[in-house]
């Protein structure tokens, strides 16, 4: 009875381990299931399926359902141009050829960089996509979403890509009614490079608002074919200027004056020259000396009482004047130059040039 | 004995002024002045004579570093006083010192003196060899300064009345600067007194008034 008992429950603890060791092997195995399952999945998969499959038909339903997504479904420019590329290649193959030259065209408009892989699509169907393009006339702009540009100096650049050789307009315009500022027009061949000083038509520094930069290709009777338009958000920096330097001190500054004497020793040597004067006479022996002498005393007297006046009122000092006026002057030169650079940063107009999303406008 | 006596006292005033020289004599390159002295002469010989009159004179100093060489010449007419019959005198000074800074405030030197007394008679003529110590102190700062300077005759030898025993004198007095000018005045009182062999005596004093051209001054003045 007590074997049995024993065996019964070995048996429940071994399968109670086993049990504990799948858990553990579930729970460690479960975060990669997890993280797999949220690898992001290609929208165009499905219909990459079927064009791998030769399966054109529901290829090309696929992709055009793919390219018919809006608002947060929306497939990404990148996808939309693989997309496209791919619906003008099952369009190809399936012989509808305005359809595949549609799909291309759309394409070019989209990304007139776009370059189809000669390693995915044979020769007939990049043949066919190089014949749309020079049929194309669009254009894409690669700009800073934002940048600073301070007025007169600084420019905004701005790439402009072609689809073709064409004509093209670029300009920059408002909506507070003032003329547009056209900054090329002319020939594109791959790309060019324009650049946007910031300034209106009127030469007046840009003013806080929208701007509208568009770029109008031609057809080659010179009408306008579409525009890619990039609105501009502009606002001013605010400039800094320079603080003035700390203005000088008593404590920079060095004691221009001082109290030499307490009129001592004026007053001694004054008694001195004095007495010397008086006396003379008898030192030398004399007796019969006239009194002319007493009023060279009396001059030396009063000298004596004036320089004892005289001495305790401050005396110039050359040297801490020179080092003071050199003080003076280099914070005079300083201020100066901080003078200088504030008058030219007012006179600097900085812009803050927020671009926001391309929008490409058929015009007819 | 006396006249050592004198000696003595005379170098104990210039020394006693030496405390109250507040600043350096500062030595010029070049001084040029003029002056006149209101000049009186006492000779006490075998009868008392008093002598008065102007006198102009002119001195040149030229100074290098610490030493300077002064010359001074005198002339003028002394008139007697208070002498029934005596004759006018012409008074002729000339002196030559050359003297070197000691301490910044004392300066000793040496030179010879030359004087006569030119009458219708003949001319008394003294040659001295003379020793000179010179102090000068500040009263009003950068505008007056005193001056005392003294001298001992060390030999002096004259024409007359048997020949000289000794002699010293002395002059002190302000010198006043003109502001922002090169100049200065110089308000001096002098006194001599010569000792013949025979024991008559020759006391010559005067106040002098000189107008000064003094460079360095003149310099130290454009500074300020």
């Amino acid at each position: 009875m007590t074997n049995a008992m024993a065996k019964a429950t070995n048996g429940v603890m071994t399968w109670l381990k086993v049990g504990t060791l799948l858990t553990l092997i579930m729970l460690l195995l479960a975060p990669a299931r997890v993280l797999h399952a949220q690898e992001p999945v290609d929208p165009l998969a499905p219909a990459l399926t079927s064009f791998n499959d030769l399966d054109y038909d529901i290829a090309a339903t696929r992709l055009r359902a793919a390219l018919a997504l809006t608002g947060a479904q929306r497939l990404p420019d990148a996808d939309r141009a693989r997309a496209l590329m791919y619906l003008g290649a099952t369009e190809n193959f399936r012989g509808v050829r305005p359809g595949a030259i549609d799909a291309f065209r759309s394409l070019l408009i989209l990304d007139p960089r776009y370059r189809p892989s000669e390693v995915i699509f044979p020769p007939e169907v990049i043949a066919l996509y190089q014949e749309t393009r020079i049929g194309v006339r669009a254009t894409s702009a690669q700009i800073a979403p934002l940048s600073e540009i301070a007025i007169p100096t600084d420019r905004l650049p701005i790439k402009i890509f072609a689809s073709s050789l064409h004509d093209i307009r670029v300009r920059v315009t408002t909506s507070l009614g003032a003329p547009e500022r056209i900054l090329y027009e002319g020939v594109i061949g791959d790309s060019i490079l324009v650049s946007w000083d910031g300034r209106e038509a009127s030469g007046a520094a840009g003013r806080p608002g929208r701007y509208l930069l568009r770029i109008a290709s031609r057809s080659a009777s010179g009408s306008p074919e579409r525009e890619v338009q990039i609105p501009l958000e502009v606002e001013h920096v605010p400039i800094d200027t320079l603080p003035w330097p700390e203005p000088l001190n008593a404590r920079s500054l060095r004691p221009e004056t001082v109290v030499r004497a307490n009129g001592t020793k004026q007053v001694i040597t004054g008694l001195a020259g004095a007495a010397a004067v008086v006396l003379l006479p008898t030192l030398v022996g004399a007796t019969d000396a006239s009194s002319l002498r007493y009023g060279v005393a009396a001059g030396i007297s009063v000298a004596g009482i004036i320089g004892l006046a005289t001495a305790t009122r401050p005396q110039p000092v050359p040297e801490n004047i020179a080092f003071n006026n050199t003080l003076r002057a280099e914070w005079t030169q300083e201020l100066e130059r901080i003078k200088t650079e504030n008058r030219t940063r007012l006179a600097t107009v900085r812009l803050r040039v927020r671009a926001e999303r391309a929008v490409t406008v058929e015009i007819r | 004995m006396r006249l050592r006596s004198s000696v003595a006292k005379l170098f104990g005033v210039t020394l006693l002024a030496l405390p109250a020289a507040v600043s350096a004599q500062e030595l010029s390159p070049l001084i040029l002045g003029a002056d006149a002295t209101t000049l009186r002469v006492v000779r006490d010989v075998a009868t008392s004579q008093l002598l008065e009159g102007p006198v102009l004179g002119a001195k040149a100093a030229f100074s290098f570093r610490r030493l300077q060489v002064e010359g001074r010449y005198a002339e003028g007419s002394l008139v007697p006083s208070g002498t029934l019959g005596a004759d006018d005198e012409k008074f002729v000074d000339a002196r030559v010192v050359a003297r070197v800074s000691v301490t910044p405030y004392l300066s000793l030197g040496a030179g010879p003196h030359l004087r006569a007394f030119v009458t219708p008679v003949g001319t008394a003529r003294w040659t001295r060899m003379e020793l000179h110590a010179r102090t000068e102190g500040e009263l009003i700062n950068g505008l007056a300064r005193v001056r005392v300077d003294a001298w001992f005759a060390a030999s002096a030898n004259s024409n007359v009345q048997g020949g000289g025993d000794g002699a010293m004198g002395g002059e002190a007095g302000l010198l006043l600067r003109i502001p922002n000018t090169p100049t200065a005045v110089h308000l001096m009182y002098t006194a001599d007194q010569a000792t013949f062999v025979n024991g008559g005596t020759e006391f010559v004093e005067g106040i002098r008034i000189g107008l000064v051209l003094d460079r360095i001054l003149s310099a130290r003045r454009a500074a300020r």
